[in-house]
């Protein structure tokens, strides 16, 4: 196994709704300047560009083509996509590092999700094969997840709590972030049920 | 015995609000003032209509605008004779991308004003707008482009775009 380090990171701010807001490509221009910069890697050397999104999320097929715009294509890249986020693209460039194919990557993830119903799009994800909603919206399917996991005696409510509190402080300290106010552990156990176990 | 499933239909809609980002707003409120405005890429200096923002080839945020003529050149094209859904236009008619004068990319539009087999590549053409009261925020404001009767292009000046 290869030692992989995570050198650079940027982050555009996430919102909510905003009427104006960038799109893709003027979302990570930014962005994907400030992390190559900071990253210290000359933009040409870099060995492996990995992006994750959605079509869905986009609404509309090949998507993730037009994000290739915001790195500089010329003369051609070793460029690669998948169909989910950068978590799951950083997975595709730390296997592209094991192999030692190459020795270096820029991973990125992108979406604007305010475009559509978020529940309803990512419901349709849940079926590689029909390409259909099986039922259960991403809500749902994530209650019946950690519901499964109450059971099975792996953690508890107020565990979940405790995950939900560090990441609200963390998010309360992150200017970038959606949600910006700290909840105690016992203040979240008090709010109502969106999907049972999970709170609003 | 049953029969087996070999295939569903599923139907299924999804609402979405696109929204313009900076760049393209820009661009299309110049449009409604009838102007045509591309970037330029301040490293390998071509010019981008419509602009992105940012330049495909060095990556690298476009932020100088060319103001551009509504003339230019067709660098290839399509005759469509087939009938479909939806078609606005009696085929047939004429597809083309056009290389506006100053402009280092193409973009997709109609040409109208002659007869279909007599458009060719490297013809000069001009934008045909439409009345200034129903411009909006869309290049549908050029209702098409139409010969200007010039002298056809050389192909060595357009040749990289085929």
């Amino acid at each position: 196994m290869r030692d992989v380090a995570v050198v650079s990171f940027a982050q555009w701010r996430n919102e909510r709704e905003h009427q104006g807001s960038p799109n893709g490509i003027e979302m990570l221009v930014p962005t994907m300047t400030e992390a190559v910069e900071a990253s210290g890697i000359p933009r040409k050397e870099i060995g492996f560009w990995c992006s994750g999104s959605s079509d869905y999320i986009a609404g509309r097929a090949f998507s993730f083509v037009m994000a290739v715009d915001a790195i500089g294509a010329w003369p051609p890249i070793n460029e690669s996509h998948v169909e989910m986020d950068a978590a799951w693209a950083l997975y595709e460039a730390w296997v592209k590092i094991q192999t030692g194919e190459v020795d270096s990557a820029c991973v990125y993830g992108f979406g604007k999700s305010s475009a559509g119903e978020l529940r309803r799009v990512m419901t349709l994800q849940l079926d590689p094969y029909y390409v259909a909603p099986l039922g259960p919206d991403s809500v749902s399917l994530a209650a019946l997840q950690a519901r499964a996991g109450i059971d099975a005696g792996k953690w508890s409510e107020r565990d979940m709590a405790d995950v939900a509190a560090r990441a609200l402080s963390a998010g309360a300290k992150n200017e970038n972030a959606v949600r910006r106010t700290e909840r105690t552990v016992d203040e979240l156990l008090g709010l109502d049920y969106v999907a049972s176990p999970l709170r609003k | 015995m049953t029969e087996p499933v070999t295939m569903i239909t599923t139907p299924m809609e999804l609402t979405y609000q696109y929204t313009v980002g900076p760049v393209e707003t820009q661009f299309q409120r110049r449009l409604k003032e009838g102007r045509i405005v591309g970037q330029r890429c301040p490293v390998c200096q071509h010019v981008y209509v419509p602009p992105r923002g940012a330049c495909p080839a060095d990556g690298v945020p476009t932020e100088e605008d060319v103001e551009l003529p509504d003339r230019g050149i067709v660098t290839t094209f399509c005759v469509v004779n087939v009938p479909f859904l939806g078609q606005k236009i009696e085929p047939p008619y004429v597809a083309a991308h056009i290389l506006l004068d100053g402009a280092d990319i193409t973009f997709q539009h109609l040409i109208l004003g002659c007869p279909a087999d007599e458009v060719r590549m490297g013809m000069r053409v001009e934008a045909v707008w439409k009345p200034r009261e129903e411009w909006t925020f869309s290049m549908e404001n050029i209702d098409h482009f139409k010969p200007t009767g010039e002298p056809d292009a050389p192909f060595e000046s357009y040749r990289h775009f085929t």
